[in-house]
């Protein structure tokens, strides 16, 4: 195996652990923050909210029970990718570059493409509902990337079949004598 | 699988063992095993040659198809 392969394979690695440790975070902050809003009215958590939320201010005024959803959406949104940050993890930790093709990496990588196209689904609800309230005088300025992460599902799902196929190409041509 | 090893049977006619069919034919105890206990996916001509030259027979005597449905199993 090059050796330069090898350093960007564990550069990767590293990154990849950086991201889901940031993601985690960041979920972390904003559900303890929705906690911390919902039993307190505090001003600075409140603007907090609004920054991460991109809201306007406005929406917290318009309708509370609003407020709260979007920012539900946004935790769930935050939640499924630091779980695709998860399972990127757990690919590089089974991941052999001598033998790459192996059924627990074809079940990860497949189970990230099954997890990409909900995010889709999701984003593209939440686009919807992001929409609704705009239409009812509430600007928030949201980019939910719904259609990138459809595409993404698609390339990974197509990646996650050629991963099934070169396994069973590997396992038959481990078994023959 | 419908095709059947039978090269236990014929290392028993030859009174040949495992370990001296692989000094033989200069295949690894493993992979001779696995050939054996019919979990082998493909064969090679190369290595089905050697055999049939180590024990003396054809290729027939050590491969057999059997019609898995018409028997019922």
């Amino acid at each position: 195996m090059k050796s330069q392969t090898r350093f960007v394979f564990n550069a990767v690695h590293i990154l990849v652990w950086i991201v889901f440790i940031g993601l985690c975070i960041r979920t972390g902050t904003l559900i303890f923050a929705l906690i911390l809003n919902l039993l307190f009215d505090i001003g600075e958590i409140q603007e907090f909210l609004e920054d991460v939320t991109a809201e306007s201010g406005k929406l917290y005024e318009y309708r509370r029970a609003h407020h709260y959803a979007m920012f539900s959406l946004i935790i769930l949104y935050s939640a499924v990718h630091a779980y695709i940050a998860y399972l990127a993890v757990r690919i590089f930790r089974k991941l052999r570059l001598e033998q790459p093709f192996s059924e627990g990496v074809t079940v990860l990588i497949s189970q990230i493409s099954y997890v990409a196209l909900g995010t889709g689904i999701l984003a593209l609800a939440a686009e919807g509902y992001t929409e609704w309230i705009s239409r009812q005088g509430v600007e928030i300025s949201k980019n939910w990337n719904g259609g990138s992460f459809l595409l993404l599902a698609g390339i990974i799902f197509i990646l996650a079949e050629v991963f099934r196929r070169g396994t069973e190409l590997q396992n038959e041509n481990e078994l023959t004598v | 699988m419908a095709i059947i090893v039978n090269l236990d049977v014929m290392m028993a006619r030859r009174k040949m063992s495992l370990n001296e069919l692989s000094e033989r034919v200069g295949l690894s105890l493993p992979n001779l095993s696995i050939l054996k206990t019919g979990k082998a996916k493909a064969i090679r001509f190369s290595t089905l040659e050697a055999i049939c030259h180590a024990l003396d027979c054809q290729p027939g005597d050590i491969l057999e198809y059997r019609n898995l449905l018409k028997d019922g199993s």
